[in-house]
Parts: C-alpha cells; sequence; structure tokens
C-alpha cells in the first residue's frame, strides 16, 4: 500500500504553470476554478521561488473535520476525496484548508457558492471509476487507469513530484544531497504528520485513526 | 536563520555522512554552480516558528500568481488549525452548554416557582399595550429568530445529531435548503431587529426605578414586586441583548455572505466564530424570554399577541407606566409620544 503525496521541489520550480494547465484541460476544469496553482514568492527579488500549490491530502484533513455535511471521505491511499452530491457549498473547508486548495464555481455572494471543487489526485470521486458522471463531476480518474496525477507527470523539470510518500521524499533527499541545500519541501510540516519533512522517512499508508475528524474511512 | 542552517546541516550530515565519500563533491565535478549561502525563501519551517511565537498574528505566506483571484496568492495559512479546534470542538460546547443552561433554568423555575398568576380587574378593562406594528415586528423577528437557529444549529450539530439518522442524501439535502433560507431569513430577522431598536428605544433607557427592581428580582422570588415603567429591567435588559446581538450577529452573517477574498480567510474565521458564538447566547436569552413572556409570567402573553393587556395586570407589573397612560400624558395611537424621562435637548 502506498501513502500518496505530493511534493514541490521550490529550488526546480520555473513557474512554468504547465501543470495547472494540464490540470485544467485532463479534468475540463470550468472557468475560474484552479485545482493547482503556481505561487511565486519574492517574486522579482533575490530569492525568488516558486511552489505549485494543490490539495496536499493531509493526513488529518481539517476540511473533512469542519465540514457540516460530512461529505469528504479520504482512500487508503490517503487521498482526500469529497462527494459533491453530498456538498452544500458553504464554504467552510476554504476556511479550515491550510493551502487554499477548495474552490467554488459561483462567485456570487449572498447565496450558495455552489458544489466545492478541488484537486482529486486524479482519483475521481466517491462513483464507480472513470463513469460519465464521475468525469462530470471530479475529472478523470487517473489513478484507476495506473496512472499519476498529470500535473507532476508532466512536469519538465520534474519539481512536481506525486506518489509514495516514501519514494518520492528518497527523491528529494537525493537531490539535497547532491546540491547542498533546500530541504524544505512546502506544506509538508502542515499536511503530513506521519512525516513532517522529506528528511523524515513517514508511514507508507494512510490510517483512518488518523483523522480525529473525519469519520469516513477508505 | 543561522540556527535554521545548523539544524538542516546537522540533518543533511546525518543522512550523508555514509555516503559523502562518493558525492561530496560530485556536483563540482559536474560543473554545477553551488551556492552555499544561499537562504531558504519564507522557509515553511520558519513561518511556524513565527507563528508559535505569536509575532505573525494573520500567520500565512503570501506571493504571487498568474490567476486573477486574491486568495489563491496565499501559498500557506496554517493559522486554520485554531478555527477548525474551534469549530469542531468549541463551538460545540458552547452551544450544548448555554442551550442546556437555559433549558435547565427555565425546567427549575416552572417547577419550583411556577407561573406567575394574576388577579383579574373585577370590570374586565383592558389597556393597549402594543399596536399591530410592534406585534408584527416582533413576530418577525421571533418566527425568523427560531428558524434562523434551527437552520443554524444544523450546522454545529447537524453532522453528529441528524446526518447518522437520515443518511446522506436526505442530509443534503436537507442542509442546502436549510443553508439558502438561513441567508434569507436573515434579512426579515434584520428587519424586525430594526424596527424594534428604533421604535422601542425610548422606553427602554435604564432609569433608578430599574436599580431597585433589578435589587428585588422584580419580586419574581417573593416580595413585594418593585414598581415599573412600561418595560421593567429584565425586559429593558432582552431589549438591549437583542438590539446588540441582533446588530452583532446581522453584521457577521452578512460578512459571511461576501466573497471569501474580500475579508480574506482570517476575516471569514473571525466573522463565523462571533457570529456562532453570538447565536448560542442570543439562543439562551430568547429561550428564557419566550418562558417569561407565556408561561412564566401569565397575562404578559397577551400582550403581543391581542396588543392589550388586563389593566389590574398591568397595574401589578407595570404601575408607573399605567399612571401615565390613564392621566393621559401618552397616547398609544397617533399624536407625538413622550419619552419617559425628560431627555435632554439634542
Amino acid at each position: 500500500m502506498a501513502r500518496m503525496k505530493f511534493l514541490c521541489d521550490s529550488e526546480r520550480c520555473i513557474e512554468c504553470n504547465a501543470c495547472v494547465t494540464a490540470c485544467k484541460n485532463e479534468h475540463e476544469v470550468p472557468w475560474g476554478i484552479n485545482r493547482r496553482r503556481v505561487v511565486t514568492l519574492n517574486d522579482g527579488k533575490p530569492g525568488e521561488r516558486s511552489v505549485s500549490m494543490a490539495c496536499m491530502h493531509c493526513t488529518d484533513a481539517p476540511c473533512a473535520s469542519v465540514c457540516p455535511v460530512d461529505c469528504f471521505l479520504q482512500t487508503a491511499d490517503g487521498i482526500v476525496l469529497h462527494s459533491k452530491d453530498v456538498c452544500i457549498g458553504c464554504g467552510y473547508c476554504f476556511y479550515a484548508c491550510p493551502f487554499g486548495a477548495p474552490q467554488y464555481p459561483k462567485a456570487s455572494n449572498f447565496a450558495s457558492k455552489g458544489k466545492m471543487d478541488k484537486c482529486t489526485y486524479c482519483a475521481g470521486g466517491p462513483e464507480i471509476d472513470n463513469s460519465p458522471a464521475s468525469f462530470e463531476k471530479y475529472g478523470r480518474n487517473r489513478l484507476a487507469e495506473g496512472k499519476l496525477p498529470l500535473c507532476s507527470e508532466m512536469c519538465s523539470t520534474k519539481a512536481l513530484l506525486a506518489g509514495d510518500g516514501e519514494m518520492i521524499a528518497t527523491i528529494y533527499r537525493e537531490r539535497v544531497l547532491r546540491r547542498g541545500y533546500g530541504s524544505n519541501a512546502w506544506g509538508w510540516s502542515t499536511a503530513y504528520r506521519d512525516s513532517p519533512s522529506p528528511m523524515s522517512p513517514g508511514n507508507s499508508e494512510w490510517k483512518p485513526e488518523y483523522a480525529a475528524e473525519s469519520r469516513r474511512g477508505a | 536563520m543561522s540556527i535554521l542552517r545548523l539544524l538542516l546541516t546537522i540533518v543533511l550530515l546525518a543522512f550523508a555522512a555514509p555516503s559523502f565519500a562518493q558525492s561530496s563533491n560530485a556536483a563540482q565535478d559536474r560543473g554545477v554552480h553551488l551556492n552555499p549561502q544561499r537562504e531558504p525563501v519564507a522557509d515553511e519551517q520558519q513561518l511556524l516558528t513565527i507563528l508559535r511565537d505569536g509575532r505573525l498574528p494573520d500567520g500565512k505566506v503570501t506571493g504571487n500568481v498568474y490567476i486573477p483571484d486574491a486568495k489563491a496568492a496565499v501559498l500557506i495559512q496554517p493559522e486554520g488549525r485554531f478555527w477548525r479546534d474551534f469549530k469542531v470542538t468549541g463551538s460545540r460546547w458552547v452551544h450544548a452548554i448555554l442551550f442546556l443552561l437555559a433549558v435547565a433554568a427555565v425546567a427549575a423555575l416552572f417547577f419550583f416557582r411556577g407561573g406567575q398568576t394574576y388577579e383579574r380587574d373585577p370590570q374586565g378593562r383592558r389597556i393597549k399595550r402594543f399596536r399591530a406594528v410592534d406585534r408584527f415586528a416582533h413576530w418577525l423577528t421571533a418566527v425568523s429568530f427560531v428558524l434562523l437557529a434551527l437552520t443554524g444549529l444544523n450546522f454545529v450539530f447537524g453532522r453528529v445529531l441528524v446526518q447518522p439518522l437520515v443518511g446522506d442524501a436526505a442530509f443534503s439535502t436537507m442542509s442546502y435548503w436549510g443553508l439558502v433560507s438561513h441567508n434569507f431569513i436573515g434579512f426579515a430577522f434584520i428587519l424586525g431587529i430594526l424596527y424594534m431598536t428604533v421604535a422601542w428605544m425610548q422606553d427602554n433607557w435604564f432609569g433608578r426605578v430599574d436599580v431597585e427592581w433589578m435589587k428585588r428580582a422584580g419580586g419574581y422570588f417573593g416580595g413585594e414586586e418593585p414598581p415599573a415603567e412600561k418595560f421593567n429591567a429584565g425586559q429593558k435588559l432582552i431589549y438591549w441583548i437583542s438590539v446588540f446581538g441582533g446588530f452583532g450577529i446581522a453584521v457577521t452573517g452578512i460578512l459571511m455572505m461576501t466573497a471569501i477574498s474580500w475579508l480574506g480567510v482570517t476575516g471569514m474565521q473571525i466573522a463565523q466564530g462571533a457570529h456562532t458564538l453570538i447565536a448560542a447566547g442570543l439562543i439562551a436569552v430568547v429561550i428564557g424570554h419566550a418562558y417569561l413572556g407565556s408561561v412564566g409570567v401569565q397575562g404578559s402573553f397577551d400582550a403581543m399577541s391581542k396588543g392589550d393587556v388586563d389593566l389590574e395586570w398591568a397595574r401589578t407589573h407595570h404601575p408607573l407606566w399605567v399612571e401615565r397612560v390613564l392621566s393621559g400624558q401618552e397616547t398609544l395611537r397617533g399624536g407625538p409620544r413622550r419619552s419617559p424621562h425628560p431627555e435632554p435637548a439634542e
């Protein structure tokens, strides 16, 4: 069993936004919704770095915890999915998410924000794998086809890594040793309780008891 | 910063020690330019340290994005953890405790004190207490408050209490329409509160008689009832609680309807927290108010249902007001209403 994680090597990210575009195209995401985005820190100043950020699929996901209708579930791979049939678009998951991952189709004020949309780690939703309904709501289910998320698969500098947490952490550690600096993987200490840094090997699995508040397991 | 780099070096050395022999100069061999002085930029670890020290109140790291969405520029904001704990644990406890306290207080009053009875006027004379528009505003506020409380409490306890019983599909539909109606009914509530604030303020300024009334708890637990004006001190208290609570809950509620990017996530968290705390307080107060306005003090429900009350009831509870009405100083229909207190010229 693998524990799926994202890792963005900010020493390698060149802010090409290919991951953003790939994600939008693969899942036919509607206008105004960005499941993934590239944030540039210190833009134009010495020490500029870019980080590609999306849902990090946290160990104990805050979104799942605060959801008033309990629409989230976490797969045995640790991937955080949600049911758009149950979601009511209240926006609480955005308040709680450390990474700004949840997106809402309707920006209009006053009433509902529409069903929440977020990165699915290219793993669809609770529906049957790659059914038309699943594609319509959550996009393609690449994991069911044995593929990794497209954003990281097509990252030209291999800055964005996806896959089993232990495996991508090993790749990252090798990089850090070779270049001698840049040991920080953005989001890890916030998202992954078992491995706050790629420097510490984490578990290769996600256990339902990690999530104190998300009652649903895989 | 330097401590961080030291730690990093130690960590790296721990990992690198066995393989240092072959890889220590590998980068130079490959002609890679290395800059060991290169500093980590807005390091996440650094951010968390700063957050722990409390140096960064809205602890978040913000950069630039190419998409036209200001809130997407926030890379990471771990401070949501506090709000999460509040939402999942804190607010549920506050709601539960205040609600149960209010219910317990009302139950204790009912069983140990019982309803306060009154003597009817032998000739059945009645005195006008609230105009139709006053009663309409009161019931508009009351009905909308109950609906708002139910749909709002669904957000606090629904997932724990209702969802396991009715299932996902039914609970989702129910909560969706609950959310939509909450957002609409809120405006009816605001309208009612606004009317009552303006129309009843003149009768709700605290005066000397109110201090005496408060001291003896209105004679509710024995002793003679201290005289009161149109509203006694307890009623004045609930007036001001409704005014300030209603104002606070309206403002935070409207803020929560705005786009998240306007206030930012921190602002939304504060708005939600304030909204739910005020709601918990108001629900508890209103439970007490509903009891005292119906069973608790018999005869008082007529004021809001029929609009007039028994004369003897009024003489018992609001003698100063009755005096003024009967002496013609205050007319209830039309005409300029005079304040119970001489007010300073504006």
